[in-house]
């Protein structure tokens, strides 16, 4: 697909890029920690993506093969958008399969296919600072980073042992990068914390609305905050996907009728196509 | 003998600023050696200002000249840490009424004094029965906050506390005003104890047969004539 | 600046201008282990000010703070790095506020409160920092079993002692308080001074307390400082304050107390 005239290639002008890219380097120089940006207007809602967005126009090359995906699906109004934004506007091209995308840009999911030295993850993020809820003030946030001062992350998080006899925290499970920076993974789902560790992809995080970049350089030590006596770990449905039936995916619940039917299917729709593929080759031969 | 207590040229005024910096002068040139086993009891009418010469040997008021020497230290001049560890160490006080702390069990306040000084708290409670028990204070209250004891009980504890420890120095002020005759009794017993055992005694008591029976002498005193 | 070589706390001149003619104006006092100081004035003497300088909740604009840490280094606090003020904030200080909502965390369970100073040090095992916390509980006279309540649902007197609780956990040397018993009523008053009394005397604290109940004073202080007008007009052992008072001030607020 060729790009619309009229744009700068990926919408926004060289000088921004160029800004962001800065942000860019010194996010991934300090690894996990969150840079100031002078984020842009974008055509469309703050909440649909507009940091990741930026990061992506700011890594995008003409050569690049990109794939966008929202909870794990390629094929959501998000992410049906924001591939054809960059489809018209820098006349990339655009896949679905995670194996032959070189950017990917996603909202609340890691991929469940192992990403390559090759790729770059950029993540859409809606609250970049892992301790707002629990320290409102921007100032005493950042002095909290600066000093290490992460006490108040550990209580919360005995808060939900004392309550409910367990880290309870789904998603957005706060983990410490290269042994430094407390981050927020964005709203991942803590089964796909593991994953974050020790990646060979380069990882961005754009928070538009918030105005900060952070970065997880490939192979950085990324860990989940636990205790000792309540180590971190990845609770699992316990059932296979209804479709594909692979027991180690994360699974969506889906309701498929008006009787509270419900089956359980991957969220990481590219990932439960190749497998339905392969076992339909297997079938064939 | 080495006194424990010397008193030298001991003045002391108040100014009531509350009442047009009226000045009132309560002890004037008073001097006295207190040694080890003595026991010298203030002797005068009511306002001579015998309980303001205990107070100033106790450190609680501040002489406006002379000397206090108690074991080496001039309390005269004297600052608040070195006070507090003669408190500590040297110098024993039983007034008139108990300070009574919420909530502290009897046994406990009378016990205090010798953990201060290093007893441990089953010594120290020992210590604070045995005196309790001559005192004849009954043994359900010694659990108890002295604080709605009569007047007599809350007395006996006092002592009790004061008699607890064996001070070098001990300021008595009216320690029988509120016991009957028995218990005035085991109080004049448990002076002659410490006399015995070397403790200087500083006291007022009006009581004359105590008196007589507890004093190696006495210290006249007179009122102070006012500056004009 | 001179440090007398057994004191725990030394300040000298301290000074803060609120801009309004108000503050603290050149105050100097030493303060030793196992040491209870009472700072006592009306309203605006600038008691609680001074308390935040030595707290280290307001930067003073003159003078000088030291402190002598359990190894014997003596510490400038006003030149103290942020992040090493901060590590002995939260070991071997504690600071009481009048009003137990400022000084705890009120979206927080009980155990999680007291446990904050440990997980802030580094503790990183749930089952021994709420073992602590149970352990601390029960010290200031709180049911165990509301371990897993908040502080919303405690009493004021309850409150104020989880607040103490909080403090304490982290074994401190030096504890500031700000009108502890402040708020509460007169027999809850009674029972959070005695546990005051014996949790200072049982650890050997070094304590500042600010009060303007000459009562608190009598009974928890050894030494009292009176202020006035941001000034110590008159310090002394606390019963030559009480009892024989000098200052036209000192002797109004004395004079002042009701009898009970």
């Amino acid at each position: 697909m060729s790009a619309d005239s009229g744009y700068n290639f990926a919408y926004l002008d060289e000088q921004t890029k160029r800004m962001i890219r800065r942000a860019l380097l010194k996010a991934v120089a300090v690894p996990g920690y969150q840079v100031p940006f002078a984020s842009r207007e974008m055509p469309l809602p703050y909440g649909w993506g507009t940091g990741g967005i930026q990061v992506t126009a700011a890594v995008l090359g003409p050569e690049d093969t990109l794939k966008v995906i929202d909870q794990g699906a390629d094929d959501t109004t998000n992410a049906v958008s924001i591939r054809r934004f960059f489809a018209r506007t820098a006349g990339v091209a655009t896949t679905t399969r995670t194996i032959e995308a070189s950017v990917i840009q996603t909202r609340h999911r890691i991929p469940e296919t192992p990403l390559t030295e090759d790729q770059i993850l950029v993540y859409q993020v809606p609250i970049p600072e892992p301790l707002r809820w629990l320290e409102p003030r921007e100032a005493e946030t950042r002095a909290l980073h600066a000093l290490g001062d992460y006490g108040v992350m550990q209580v919360e998080l005995y808060e939900d042992i004392a309550i409910h006899g367990k880290i309870k925290r789904a998603y957005d499970y706060p983990v410490e990068v290269a042994g430094r920076y407390l981050t927020s993974p964005s709203p991942i789902p803590k089964f796909d914390n593991p994953k974050l560790s020790d990646c060979p992809a380069l990882q961005l995080f754009g928070a538009g609305r918030e105005k900060r970049i952070y970065a997880i350089p490939p192979y950085t030590a990324v860990r989940s905050l636990d205790f000792e006596d309540h180590p971190f770990a990845v609770d699992h449905p316990g059932h296979p996907c209804a479709i594909c039936g692979d027991t180690d995916s994360f699974l969506d619940e889906i309701v498929i009728d008006d009787a509270g039917g419900r089956i359980f299917v991957c969220s990481d729709t590219d990932h439960c196509r190749e497998r339905q593929e392969g076992q339909a080759h297997e079938n064939a031969a | 003998m080495q006194p424990i207590l010397s008193l030298r040229g001991i003045h002391k005024h108040f100014i009531q600023h509350l009442r047009g910096g009226l000045r009132l002068d309560v002890l004037s040139g008073v001097d006295l050696d207190l040694c080890p086993g003595e026991c010298v009891v203030l002797d005068g009418p009511s306002g001579v200002g015998k309980s303001s010469l205990i107070k100033a040997v106790y450190g609680t008021y501040r002489v406006d000249g002379g000397h206090i020497r108690v074991a080496g230290t001039d309390i005269a001049v004297a600052g608040p840490r070195e006070i507090m560890a003669l408190r500590r160490t040297t110098i024993g006080h039983v007034s008139q009424f108990l300070r009574v702390v919420p909530r502290v069990a009897a046994l406990d306040i009378v016990a205090e004094p010798a953990r201060a000084r290093g007893d441990t708290p089953e010594v120290a409670r020992d210590k604070a029965a045995r005196l309790l028990r001559r005192l004849n204070l009954p043994e359900k209250l010694w659990s108890l906050p002295p604080a709605t004891f009569s007047g007599g009980e809350q007395q006996r504890v006092n002592i009790a506390r004061g008699f607890v420890v064996d001070w070098p120095l001990l300021l008595l002020d009216e320690p029988t005003a509120s016991l009957d005759a028995e218990n005035a009794a085991v109080v004049a017993e448990l002076i002659d104890e410490a006399k015995d055992r070397g403790t200087a005694i500083l006291a007022i008591c009006h009581d004359g047969v105590l008196r007589a029976r507890i004093a190696t002498r006495l210290l006249p005193m007179k009122r102070v004539e006012q500056a004009a | 600046m001179k440090m007398p070589p057994d004191a725990i706390l030394s300040a000298r001149d301290l000074c803060f201008d609120y801009g309004n003619g108000q503050g603290v104006r050149r105050v100097s006092f030493d303060l030793w282990p196992g040491d209870v100081l009472g700072i006592v004035g009306e309203s605006g003497s600038g008691k609680t000010t001074l308390l935040k300088l030595l707290g280290g909740l307001l930067a003073p604009s003159g003078g000088s703070l030291s402190y002598r840490e359990t190894s014997g280094e003596v510490l400038d606090l006003l030149a103290l790095p942020e992040a090493r003020r901060r590590h002995l904030a939260r070991t071997e200080l504690g600071f009481v506020h009048q009003n137990p909502r400022d000084g705890l965390r009120l979206a927080v369970t009980a155990g999680g409160n007291v446990g904050e100073r440990l997980m802030a040090t580094g503790s990183r095992h749930y089952g021994r920092i709420r073992q602590s916390a149970l352990d601390w509980l029960t010290r200031v006279e709180i049911d165990g079993a509301r371990i897993d309540e908040r502080p919303t649902e405690f009493s004021g007197g309850m409150q104020q002692r989880l607040q103490i609780a909080r403090n304490l956990v982290s074994g401190p040397r030096l504890v500031l308080m700000d009108e502890p018993t402040g708020g509460l009523d007169v027999s809850v008053q009674a029972r959070l001074l005695d546990l005051l009394r014996s949790l200072v005397a049982d650890l050997g604290l070094s304590v500042v307390i600010v009060t303007h109940d000459l009562g608190v004073a009598r009974l928890l202080a050894d030494r009292l400082m009176v202020m006035q007008g941001g000034r110590v007009i008159e310090e002394g052992l606390t019963d030559q304050v009480l009892d024989d008072p000098r200052e036209p001030y000192t002797q109004l607020l004395v004079s002042s107390v009701l009898a009970a």
